[in-house]
């Protein structure tokens, strides 16, 4: 075989490419630009509105609509709840269960792996419905349970829907993120944990001082993905609007877009709020890398 | 948009000159080569559309009509707008009363004047004309009426020797004797996933959410008969004398389960009523709504229409078929063919058909549809539902569960929505009058 040119080097890495670019445009580029597009126009009638409706030309005053429409920025604020609730308990119980899973006390590391995970490889839309049965009063053998014994809880009520979304995403992203860390802490060096054994350090003590600053990276990379998630949350809370409607129906930021655009036929608005979801997005993601970059630094 | 304007223009000016054109078909005197063939492409969701598209293709040869069956709800709703816009809109399609205005200011409808217009004219009370007829112009045909009335346990009212009101203020003892008789059980729901009994109860004691004057919308959610049924409804629920529930499903489990013996709904209920709760045969009347003074008053809580849409493709033969299905007796005929629907029909032309349809032994003999018919003769004239119910109605909803709380009252989630309506009303550049 001969080495080949720098020419077709350069093709086949154009080829190989291509289908990424090819799709990339077609299904992130070409919206992103045409939702743009979208936000600066507005439709408008006149009179009773029985004439007939154009485009018209808005400028930024769809985002300006958004941003100073309180139930847009009550969605910033459910987030924020949320995920003061949802990261600590996910990432926390994720990591607790990848350090007992690989602690040399654990038993049958592959059916707990495999038991803890499949929850994942339920769909949300799914997995959202299965627990909104079990939240709703009068069908739910849960509620009933805690009822005999005197518990009255609405898992659907307003005050109570931060903790039931929640509940949802830590059931559908434990086992995930548990593998994630399982994997990072398989390549923990050995001579480190020999070293740290030899030196007289318990597993306890080992897991805390060696393996959990081992793996912040991917500690790190879990919490980032997980942020973005968050701030997209829709499907468990849109679920949970179906069964019942305290919660509002521009509870999440993602709530408000489609409320906006298939409620309110406001396609303007729900693009210009979609862009200030993504723009969020961006900004969080920047941080927090930012952020766990200069906490890993040696 | 310009070409759109031209379009009409010319159109218009076609209809003066009374030249045959493609820009809708004129039913009067026209002739047979105009009369519609093809295919037409039905979207409904209403109990029967199947079999009343079949009947239609069996005795209509020369047009051939694909039902698609849709969801209901407001999924529906989005999906037409998005088919509209894309340009695959079905010829004909269901759209409920309060949904209309809003499709057609969005212009997402043909305009029926001078097709089906005189149709609607002929066919119809005021009461259900005023739905469609919005703007000078007609935009669907109705199908349905759904005229209120009381749903009570006779068994249960016999034993505890309560008595069935006919006024509110009756009403109220009766769902706390009710209570008294039996602590679980209530004499009447309060529904927190849809404004549609409320709006109703508010459209029966007098007042008009949406009218027009001139050139502008008059928004009036907040006037003294909404004041008066939502303090009304709002202190049954805070004192629990009425079951909150979410939806329909809990609803009619509460029923089943012999925790609801009277609530209020339209003419649908019966046969929803017998299909759900077979086991309570006998054991349910009916009665005219109960009314603030006394004298007969109703309203609508729900109902269909039919409509074709922009951008149909068969305009000609979806005229033929709505008209069809909505005023022939064949065509109604077909709607009830299932035998468990208590539809009632909105053409009052049409009530023999629909009747002899319904079986009557559920209700121990009663006579549901003439009581119907009272009801539907004594609907209030004069209510419109208004343009941008999406957002009035996701505003009253998404309160609805507070209210169940007792944490807002009821009259403050309508004042709350008036704004979020007139708001709405005014961003979308209708002119609204203060």
């Amino acid at each position: 075989m001969t080495t080949p040119s720098a020419r077709a080097q350069r093709r086949t890495a154009t080829l190989l490419l291509a289908p990424f670019f090819v799709l990339f445009t077609a299904v992130t580029l070409a919206p992103l630009v045409y939702a743009g597009w979208m936000s600066l126009f507005t439709t408008h009638t006149s009179g009773l509105g029985f004439g007939g409706t154009e485009e018209v030309f808005a400028g930024l005053d769809n985002y300006v609509h958004a941003l100073a429409d309180p139930a847009f920025r009550g969605g910033f604020l459910t987030i924020a709840a949320y995920v003061a609730i949802y990261i600590p308990v996910m990432i926390g119980g994720a990591l607790v269960l990848a350090l007992l899973l690989d602690s040399a006390l654990a038993r049958a590391r592959t059916f707990f792996q495999l038991a803890l995970f499949l929850p994942h490889a339920v769909p949300g839309l799914i997995a959202a419905l299965i627990w909104v049965y079990l939240y709703t009063p009068g069908l739910s053998p849960v509620i009933d349970f805690l009822g005999a014994g005197g518990l009255d809880i609405d898992f659907l009520s307003a005050d109570n829907a931060v903790f039931s979304a929640a509940n949802i995403a830590v059931w559908e992203w434990i086992g995930y993120n548990m593998v994630i860390f399982y994997a990072a802490l398989k390549a923990v060096p050995t001579e480190a944990l020999d070293a740290a054994k030899i030196d007289g350090a318990g597993q306890i003590r080992t897991a805390l001082s060696i393996k959990v600053p081992m793996i912040r990276p991917a500690i790190a990379l879990a919490v980032l993905f997980t942020v973005i998630g968050s701030v997209q949350l829709f499907t468990e809370p849109k679920v949970i609007y179906s069964a019942s409607s305290s919660i509002g129906s521009s509870w999440t930021p993602n709530m408000f877009v489609q409320t906006a655009a298939f409620t309110h036929n406001d396609f303007g608005l729900a693009a210009a709020a979609s862009l200030l979801i993504a723009l969020f997005a961006a900004l969080l993601s920047f941080l927090v890398t930012r952020f766990s970059r200069s906490r890993s630094k040696p | 948009m310009f070409r759109r304007r031209l379009t009409a223009l010319v159109c218009s000016v076609a209809a003066v000159g009374l030249l045959a054109t493609g820009c809708g078909d004129s039913d009067s005197g026209t002739s047979t080569a105009e009369k519609g063939t093809g295919k037409v492409t039905f979207w409904s969701f209403v109990k029967g559309s199947d079999e009343v598209a079949k009947a239609f293709n069996r005795t209509h040869p020369g047009i051939e009509v694909t039902f698609e069956a849709v969801p209901s709800g407001q999924e529906y709703y989005s999906k037409l707008t998005n088919a509209v816009k894309a340009g695959t809109a079905p010829d004909a399609a269901v759209v409920e009363y309060p949904q209309l205005p809003e499709f057609a200011t969005q212009g997402k409808l043909e305009p029926l004047s001078d097709s089906l217009g005189p149709l609607v004219k002929d066919h119809f009370p005021t009461s259900v004309r005023q739905l469609v007829e919005l703007g000078g112009q007609t935009w669907g045909v109705p199908r349905d009426a759904a005229p209120l009335m009381l749903y009570y346990r006779n068994d249960f009212f016999e034993s505890h020797g309560i008595s069935v009101p006919s006024t509110w203020d009756a009403y109220r003892n009766m769902t706390a004797q009710v209570k008294k008789a039996d602590p679980k059980a209530r004499g009447g729901v309060l529904y927190t996933d849809n404004p549609g009994l409320l709006t109703a109860l508010a459209w029966q004691a007098g007042s008009q959410w949406f009218g027009t004057e001139k050139d502008s919308w008059k928004v009036s959610l907040d006037d003294a008969p909404s004041r008066k049924v939502a303090d009304y409804w709002g202190d049954l629920a805070r004192k629990d004398l009425v079951t909150s529930v979410s939806s329909l499903d809990p609803f009619w489990t509460s029923v089943q389960q012999n925790r609801t013996v009277a609530y209020v709904c339209a003419s649908w209920c019966a046969g929803a009523q017998q299909a759900t709760v077979a086991d309570q045969k006998g054991k349910w009347s009916v009665a005219p709504v109960p009314t603030w003074d006394g004298k007969p008053a109703s309203a609508m809580y729900g109902g269909s229409s039919f409509v074709i849409p922009k951008g149909a493709k068969n305009s000609a033969a979806a005229q033929e078929f709505i008209k069809w299905i909505t005023t022939d007796p064949a065509g109604m005929k077909a709607w009830v063919s299932s035998g468990t629907s208590s539809m009632f029909p909105a053409d009052p032309k049409l009530l023999p058909v629909t009747k002899a349809a319904f079986p009557t032994d559920y209700f121990g003999g009663q006579d549901v549809y003439a009581l119907g018919s009272k009801s539907y003769a004594a609907v209030r004239p004069g209510w419109t539902w208004g343009p941008v119910m999406g957002t009035t109605n996701t505003a009253i909803v998404d309160q609805l569960p507070k209210v169940a709380q007792g944490k807002v009252k009821l009259f403050d989630v309508l004042t709350g929505s008036q704004q979020a309506t007139v708001k709405d009303m005014k961003r979308r550049g209708m002119n609204v009058a203060p």
